[in-house]
């Protein structure tokens, strides 16, 4: 069985996914990208390629900040959406609530009419004379 | 004034990812201008999810990130006398240490990227989010956050190598 070979290709590719600093890779990538670094002229100048890079990054971080005041009054120019609160929207269905119960209760106070269908129905089925019903 | 002291807290790592998308300081203040006023009209209606700082910090990053990446597309559709000035970024001090021939090279390297990688870039780097957070932060999976990165990573390694000859 023959050992697989770290290739420059390959070690590469986890310098493109893994960055420049050696301490973050896993162990074993570690260590096989050691042994190819210290045989590999090409590897060593892709490592020190990525981290002049990342270097550069770092160092050219842009620490500029404008006036926080003044951004936040330009901003603060602007109106605010309305809140839909959890607690506004247990109100609307609480009033809606109480509105449908008032209005059932005025339904139900309503004085109920002398023809109620009840009383037609018997009212008609005491009559003489037969029946409609076949 | 507690807007101020948010806006304060925020302000200069959105500066730092913005910058370094759109490659202009005077548009990235523009578009961090429009992420704190899109945090004020909103704010009525935030809800604090999870841990509630990290979680508008990562939402404030997200939102210029997209910003960044929309205002760039615009400004180069645009014509070319009508866009403005790319502008040197606002560097550290120490810059002085790092060999100035290195800096045009990583610029260079960092005008061949699209702007996706570009943003990847400035998440990983001045904004320090991890894979999966940089990838919220551009509503994109991690397996495609990480592609970007690599991507972005080789152009600039590229770059580096190739204006030195080796």
């Amino acid at each position: 069985m023959t050992k697989d070979v770290y290739t420059l290709q390959a070690f590469l590719d986890e310098l493109d996914r893994l960055g420049g600093d050696l301490a973050h890779w896993p162990s074993q990538l570690r260590l096989d990208a050691e042994a190819l670094l210290a045989t590999s002229v090409q590897a060593r100048a892709g490592l020190e390629a990525m981290r002049k890079a990342e270097a550069v990054l770092t160092w050219t971080q842009t620490k500029h900040s404008a006036a926080p005041d003044v951004m936040a009054a330009l901003a603060m120019r602007y109106p605010q959406v309305r809140s839909h609160s959890g607690a506004v929207r247990r109100l609307s269905w609480a009033a809606a609530g109480a509105a449908a119960l008032a209005f059932g209760l005025f339904v139900g106070a309503w004085p109920i009419q002398n023809n109620a269908p009840a009383d037609f129905v018997a009212a008609a089925l005491e009559q003489p004379g037969g029946s409609d019903v076949r | 004034m507690a807007f101020s002291h948010l806006v304060q807290r925020h302000q200069t790592r959105l500066m730092a990812v913005t910058v370094r998308i759109v490659a202009s300081r005077a548009i990235a203040e523009e578009v961090v201008q429009e992420v704190f006023t899109r945090a004020w009209i909103q704010a009525p209606r935030w809800r604090p999810q999870g841990t509630g700082r990290a979680t508008f910090g990562a939402w404030l990053t997200r939102v210029a990130t997209n910003l960044a990446i929309d205002q760039t597309r615009r400004v180069r559709s645009l014509p070319l006398e009508a866009a403005p000035e790319p502008v040197d970024p606002q560097v550290h001090p120490d810059v002085k240490l790092i060999d100035e021939e290195d800096r045009c090279r990583l610029e260079a390297g960092l005008q061949t990227l699209s702007l996706r990688q570009r943003a990847a870039i400035a998440l990983t780097y001045d904004e320090g989010l991890s894979n999966a957070e940089g990838a919220a932060a551009m509503e994109t999976t991690v397996g495609a956050f990480e592609l970007l990165l690599v991507r972005a990573r080789r152009a600039l390694r590229q770059a580096m190598m190739e204006e030195t000859g080796q």
